[in-house]
């Protein structure tokens, strides 16, 4: 979706009180507004952020959960709004995909948990795909919800782990640092292409986990 | 002058598009009423994620006779509150990115202004003072709107609101939610005077459907096996009664206040018998202006008349809008 100047926007509501909006250019963020919490600091973001990039903004990539309730719903919905008024393609990304790359992608399985509140943990597992300059981690499933007191057996063994908000206490797996920030992940994400396209006209907004109906 | 609107704050997705002179050029809804029905009630989050799912289509639909042409507009209104917090987000979220992406100002508007704000697209030389009849889902208000800002709550429901009422009793007789429509239906084939049920008229302006419904409640449990007319003749009393008491505080009011103008507004004002027996209560003693039923539910075109009002008196936001959900009705 881009060409050498153009830029895209990227979203990331997901951690509470940890919002993010940012404009990259190749791999690089070129602004970036943090720590967006409440709709009227995103709104405020986005719109620095339209202005800024101007006729250079070639598409705009949100992440769709899971997380914050209010973050991954406002995220959706202004992406959405965006992406109509200026006829852009929205991406789609997992908002465990972008803690993911925040360590390089390398052999073996990477299994991501986050905090998910009220005594909850998402957790998504990674494999390495593609090759080269283009390698990322990939999906291997969706994300799941499980109680952070008692998670299915085997749900958080893997060859890695990874947990920013240090919810998972016990020492399953090797736990690994990140190398990256959020936001620099975010960006190497959309610059490798890892998000799906759709439509803005959004079909179904399921905030990338599994787990009951109708929430 | 032209705004598009968007209203996302309960379980009906709107977005239409209003002149300043009221006049509407576009109005679309796509309801969730199907998709709550299951659950006998709004699920805020089912609510939240059609939202989003539909807020594109529902903008484009709209947009229609501008052709998608967003720089055909001078601005975008949305509802900042009341309502429920996941739906008021979707909304204010999608319409001030879509504005900001755009080059459009934005105008937040309190949701209850638009129900009564309506009345100005079925009358645009409605001017205050005016008594305003409020019934809906949420809220049973009778007020005293003397100017766009100053709007005095004569006086509200101490328990259910009417339209509650009206979804708890359709589930006694067993019919589906939503429950107003049902009852209405269903009252036409009965006989209203079959059964006496109270009118909850309390002082102060004061109203108490909790105990209209109780009543309903004991005489159901009274009549045991009802059959078809028996249940046809209790909605035709029940909504005779829940009438009546709205009708005989809203006549009250106009008397009280001295108002020559009154307005019936919120989804309920959608309900037959009110508004025939509104209007003739009023006769004689106030001009009652009532929004056409597609304007009495949720819609965005009472958004966008809102919004028509508020920018004359405010101007656009100045500062990017915030939702909430507890905002105090008509502020
Ligand atoms: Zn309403």
């Amino acid at each position: 979706m881009a060409e050498a100047s153009s830029v895209q926007l990227g979203l990331d509501l997901s951690v509470r009180g940890e919002g993010m909006a940012l404009l990259v250019r190749a791999a690089d963020v070129v602004e970036l507004r943090a720590g967006l919490h409440q709709v009227a600091s995103v709104a405020a973001a986005v719109r620095d952020l339209a202005d800024a990039a101007g006729s250079q903004l070639a598409g705009v990539v949100v992440a769709r959960g899971p997380g914050s309730y209010i973050g991954v719903r406002s995220a959706l919905a202004a992406a959405i709004g965006l992406a109509q008024a200026r006829r852009l393609p929205l991406g789609l990304v997992g908002s465990l995909a972008v803690v993911a790359h925040r360590v390089d992608p390398g052999p073996g399985r990477l299994v991501v948990a986050v905090g998910a509140g009220r005594g909850g943990l998402f957790v998504q597992r990674f494999t390495a795909a593609g090759g080269g300059a283009g390698v990322r981690w990939r999906e291997v499933g969706p994300a799941e919800a499980m109680s952070l007191a008692s998670p299915p057996d085997g749900a958080l063994d893997g060859d890695l782990l990874l947990d920013p908000g240090s919810v998972v206490e016990r020492p399953l797996g090797e736990r690994v640092a990140a190398v990256r920030s959020g936001e620099e992940a975010l960006a190497l994400l959309i610059a490798r292409g890892g998000y799906t396209v759709s439509g803005y006209d959004l079909v179904s907004a399921d905030y990338g986990v599994r787990r009951g109906d109708p929430t | 002058m032209r705004l598009l609107a968007i209203e996302t704050s309960c379980d009906e997705t709107a977005a239409a598009l209003v002149s300043d002179s009221f006049s509407v050029e576009s109005s679309v809804v796509a309801s969730q009423a199907k998709a709550h029905a299951a659950y006998g009630g709004v699920v805020p989050e089912l609510a939240a994620r059609m939202h989003l799912e539909r807020i594109a289509g529902v903008v484009k639909a709209a947009m229609a006779p501008l052709e998608q042409d967003f720089s055909a507009l001078d601005g975008v209104a949305v509802t900042r509150g009341p309502g429920l917090v996941g739906c008021l987000a979707v909304g204010a979220s999608y319409a001030q990115a879509l504005a900001a992406g755009a080059g459009l100002p934005v105008v937040g508007v309190n949701h209850m202004t638009g129900h009564v704000l309506a009345a100005e697209i079925e009358d645009p030389q409605l001017e205050p003072p005016f008594v305003g009849l409020v019934v809906s889902g949420g809220h049973t208000d009778l007020i005293h709107y003397r100017s766009h800002q100053d709007v005095e709550l004569l006086g509200a429901t101490r328990d259910d609101a009417v339209g509650e009422a009206f979804d708890k009793v359709a589930r006694m007789l067993g019919l589906p939610y939503p429950g107003g429509p049902e009852i209405d239906r269903v009252a036409q084939l009965g006989d209203p005077n079959r059964f006496r049920l109270p009118r909850p008229v309390l002082p102060n302006f004061g109203f108490s459907f909790s105990g209209l419904k109780t009543a309903v409640l004991y005489l159901l449990r009274d009549l045991g096996e009802v059959d078809e007319q028996t249940r046809a003749d209790v909605a035709a009393a029940f909504r005779l009664a829940a009438v009546e008491t709205l009708c005989l505080q809203l006549e009250a009011a106009v008397e009280q206040t001295g108002c020559r103008r009154a307005v019936l507004a919120g989804g309920v004002a959608s309900n037959r018998l009110l508004r025939e027996m509104a209007r003739a209560r009023l006769e004689g003693l106030a001009e009652l202006t009532i929004p056409a039923p597609p304007l009495c539910t949720d819609n965005a075109a009472m958004i966008g008349a809102a919004g028509v009002v508020r920018l004359q008196i405010h101007g656009f936001d100045s500062t990017p809008l915030e939702i909430d959900p507890g905002l105090r009705a008509y502020a």
